[in-house]
């Protein structure tokens, strides 16, 4: 219990609560480059991954693609892209949107691809243009699984974006190096605990949106069902069935 | 009035669904087209809309070469209904049936209160129009699909094998809404299905196609009945083995109906009772 | 019942983890200790290495040298900072490990006076626990050094550190999280010369390709590079000198256990006393520049020396 005990006292210690590397600074910076970095990603991979979903073709080149991206570590990428535009913020923005870009891809058409094809076809057939099917359609039944897409993503993020401390006093990474550097144990396991609580925090904020966002009438175990007789009662007709289906 | 051309359709996998096919479909009738699966009857149906555009030959409504006109513009102003209805499952009933008015412009209050009227029409319960379709039967959801399509008042409704998804009676009840609004109405329907009971009951005009969109006989129900034109038609149609050739006994004091194996087809009930109902 | 049964068993094997995971945690305070390395026979030395590339070449060539006079060397290299190894030094898991006289002296006494090579050589040797002696020191140094490029030098007339003292723009230093707290880091600036800094710039490579880049780019204007880098002729850079002997002189010396005998230790002494600074300073550039192996480079320099 020693090093938890630590590191729970050094998280609680009013000492790093002053000054500008101070907790609530690192983590608040922390988050802001989280939200960043997935405003980024969501940026590039939405469009791509909407336009998937909706045509139905190029899946097996996003595949291909998330995968090779998703192999790419993120340390080395962030260190080459330093050693080409320098240390700063630049680098880890631009290794951290590439780790954030396949969960939301994924999420993008997935979301599309689970629509029954039957509404789809409907909706094209009774005269709605392929940008109203997309905004009217299947943006709004889409969602949930995007919203699952960024979520993942940001779990992700959140955890790695530790890196930026590599090349910039930034974020709640610093804790983790300067810890780690210095044999301080219970800084960087104070760190580790406090970036798993950040990430905690997104879960829920992400697990609630995505609740949210499921359409009405889609989530519909949970709606009363009516199935009341629907026809009116016609002159000379002996219903055939007394309540229940018509 | 609907006419096709010497229309062909071969998809890019090579399957050729329909080959040189024309028809003329009259206006403010029912037309069915009824075969079996690969028939080419829902992609001739799908032509009309523009959903599937011919490789070959014209379809013309009214005179007007559909291919020149927009595919979006046009669907709207033709009703559409399908098995498994379609509807939208994030919209409420009364904004489903609303769907095509809205994009066409009509003022949101105006919509809405025309497509409760139209739930009347095809009798479904008011009180429904505010809740979504997954709380709603199937043979409702059919109803609402029907309400959709005629929301623009078009001249051509267009179904595609709509009651094929319910159970018997839920299916007879519709059917039987069909042609009460036909009556009322006075829509150009054309229709599709692969069961003959259903094309004998509700078309004015019967189309049998066989592989590849080929007719085998355009007629009325009596026509194809009375006079099966080839040995595919008499079979389609349960003619063969004198299903279809009943006579009237007279057992127990009643007049029945056998077939020509001797089974009982029926009770002869005397006059034909209130809405039309069976052959014209 | 049988699923009953079966959830209870999940749930003692849950609980069971759980429990060992957090003795873990209430274990001794390094959760950094590593395993104990079983050296075999007597006649086998553990050669370990610092987690830079310098160091480990120099660590190749003490192993082989060692194998060239009969030695069976197990090789573990790049272990990392001096906070993890030295225990492993003192506690015998490692025999033979190079460093750097200045530096060791300051992490074993914090208030050691330093001065000269040869003073801080002596005094080294006295500030070592027991089990752990070092050998003869070579010529070769590796000096922790504050460094500029050269157009900032020539811009305000840099020559020592104190020459600091001349420019009038804001200062930031880069380098490793760890340098901000090292006895010789920033705060020494301050308290030695009154040269304020006006922030501290993390770069976890030490004083590598991104710690020099950010120098060149002004993006810090001061930076820790070691003297034995060649970054600092192949980028110009400029080392400022250090007469009040801020860092302490930094001469490559093994470090040594008890079970190194006389003959290895002469095997060993033989390497330092042919090893040069400007030796180290070809050595890092065939690493840097050549990118070849460690063990390539250790083996060319061994040849050329004619040693054994």
């Amino acid at each position: 219990m020693n090093i938890f005990a630590d590191a729970l006292n050094w998280i609680l210690d009013p000492a790093n609560y002053a000054g500008p590397g101070a907790i609530p600074v690192r983590a608040l910076e922390h988050l802001g480059f989280t939200f960043l970095t997935l405003l980024l990603a969501s940026a590039i991979a939405i469009p791509f991954g909407f336009a998937i979903g909706h045509s139905g073709r190029g899946r097996g080149l996003a595949v291909a693609t998330s995968g090779g991206l998703r192999a790419i570590p993120t340390l080395g990428l962030l260190t080459l892209v330093a050693l080409w535009i320098g240390i700063g913020l630049g680098a880890p923005y631009v290794a951290l949107t590439v780790l954030a870009i396949p969960p939301i891809l994924a999420g993008a058409y997935t979301g599309f691809e689970a629509i029954d094809r039957g509404a789809i076809d409907a909706a094209r057939a009774v005269g709605m243009s392929e940008v109203q099917i997309l905004t009217q359609v299947e943006i709004p039944l889409g969602l949930p699984l995007l919203i699952g897409g960024l979520r993942s993503a940001a779990l992700q993020v959140v955890a790695t974006a530790t890196l930026a401390a590599y090349v910039a006093d930034f974020g709640l990474g610093r804790y983790l190096f300067s810890g780690l550097k210095t044999r301080d144990y219970a800084q960087m396991l104070g760190g580790s605990i406090l970036v798993i609580l950040l990430a905690l925090a997104l879960e829920a904020v992400f697990a609630t949106l995505q609740r949210i966002v499921v359409p009405r009438g889609v989530a519909s175990t949970r709606l009363p069902v009516d199935r009341a007789r629907s026809a009116r009662p016609r002159p000379g007709m002996e219903p055939a069935i007394t309540k229940g289906n018509p | 009035m609907i006419e096709f051309r010497s229309v062909s359709k071969q998809f890019p996998d090579g399957t050729l669904a329909v080959d040189d096919f024309s028809l003329t479909i009259p206006s403010h009738r029912t037309t069915v087209l009824v075969g079996s699966s690969g028939s080419g009857k829902t992609t001739l149906l799908r032509m009309i809309n523009r959903m599937v555009d011919p490789t070959a030959g014209t379809i013309e409504i009214d005179g007007v070469d559909i291919a020149s006109l927009e595919p979006v513009k046009l669907r709207r102003s033709i009703g559409y209904v399908m098995q498994n209805s379609g509807l939208l499952p994030h919209r409420k009933v009364v904004d489903n049936v609303a769907t095509v008015p809205l994009l066409r412009g009509v003022p949101r209050k105006k919509a809405r209160a025309d497509a409760l009227a139209l739930l009347d029409t095809v009798g479904l319960d008011r009180t429904l129009a505010d809740r979504y379709p997954s709380q709603l039967s199937g043979g409702q959801q059919q109803r609402v699909g029907v309400a959709r399509g005629l929301a623009v008042n078009p001249n051509i409704l267009l179904m595609d094998e709509p009651f094929g998804a319910v159970d018997p009676i839920v299916r007879a009840e519709l059917q039987q809404e069909l042609i009460r609004l036909q009556t009322e109405l006075g829509k150009t329907v054309v229709f599709v299905t692969h069961d003959v009971d259903e094309a004998f009951l509700l078309g004015d005009q019967v189309v049998i196609l066989q592989q590849g969109g080929r007719i085998a006989q355009i007629g009325t129900p009596t026509d194809i009945l009375a006079h099966p034109a080839n040995d595919f038609v008499a079979s389609f149609i349960g003619a063969e083995r004198g299903k279809r050739a009943l006579h009237l006994e007279r057992h127990d004091g009643r007049d029945v109906l056998v077939d020509s194996d001797g089974r009982l087809a029926g009770v002869l009930v005397g006059d034909a009772p209130g809405q039309g109902v069976g052959f014209r | 019942m049988f699923t009953v049964k079966r959830g209870r068993l999940a749930a003692i094997a849950a609980v069971a983890v759980g429990a060992v995971v957090a003795l873990a945690g209430c274990a001794s305070g390094d959760p950094l200790e590593r395993g104990s390395t079983t050296s075999g026979d007597s006649k086998t030395l553990v050669v370990g290495s610092q987690d830079y590339y310098s160091n480990e070449i120099v660590a190749e060539i003490y192993a082989q040298a060692l194998e060239a006079n009969g030695v069976t060397v197990d090789r573990q290299f790049r272990i990392g900072q001096r906070e993890v190894y030295l225990p492993d030094i003192t506690g015998g898991k490692i025999d033979v490990f190079p460093e750097y006289t200045g530096s060791l002296l300051q992490a074993l006494d914090k208030e050691a006076a330093g001065g000269t090579a040869d003073e801080t050589y002596a005094e080294l040797v006295t500030a070592l626990p027991s089990g752990l002696r070092v050998l003869d020191q070579a010529a070769a140094t590796d000096q922790n050094s504050w460094t500029v490029t050269e157009a900032f030098a020539k811009k305000y007339n840099l020559t020592d550190i104190a020459s600091l003292k001349n420019v009038t723009e804001p200062i930031t230093v880069g380098g490793n999280s760890e340098l901000e707290t090292r006895p010789y880091g920033p705060a020494a600036l301050k308290e030695k010369y009154g040269i304020e800094t006006v922030g501290f710039k993390p770069v976890e490579d030490g004083g590598g390709p991104l710690t020099v880049k950010a120098l060149v780019d002004g993006d810090i204007q001061l930076a820790n590079i070691y003297t034995a880098s060649p970054n600092i002729k192949s980028d110009n850079l400029v080392a400022l000198t250090d007469p009040d002997g801020v860092f302490f002189p930094d001469n490559v010396v093994p470090v040594v256990s008890k079970k190194v005998d006389d003959t290895a230790a002469a095997v060993l002494n033989k390497v330092s006393a042919a090893l040069s600074a400007e030796d180290l300073v070809s050595l890092n550039s065939e690493s840097v520049n050549d990118q070849k192996s460690a063990k390539a480079i250790a083996a060319g320099w061994l040849k050329q020396a004619n040693l054994f």
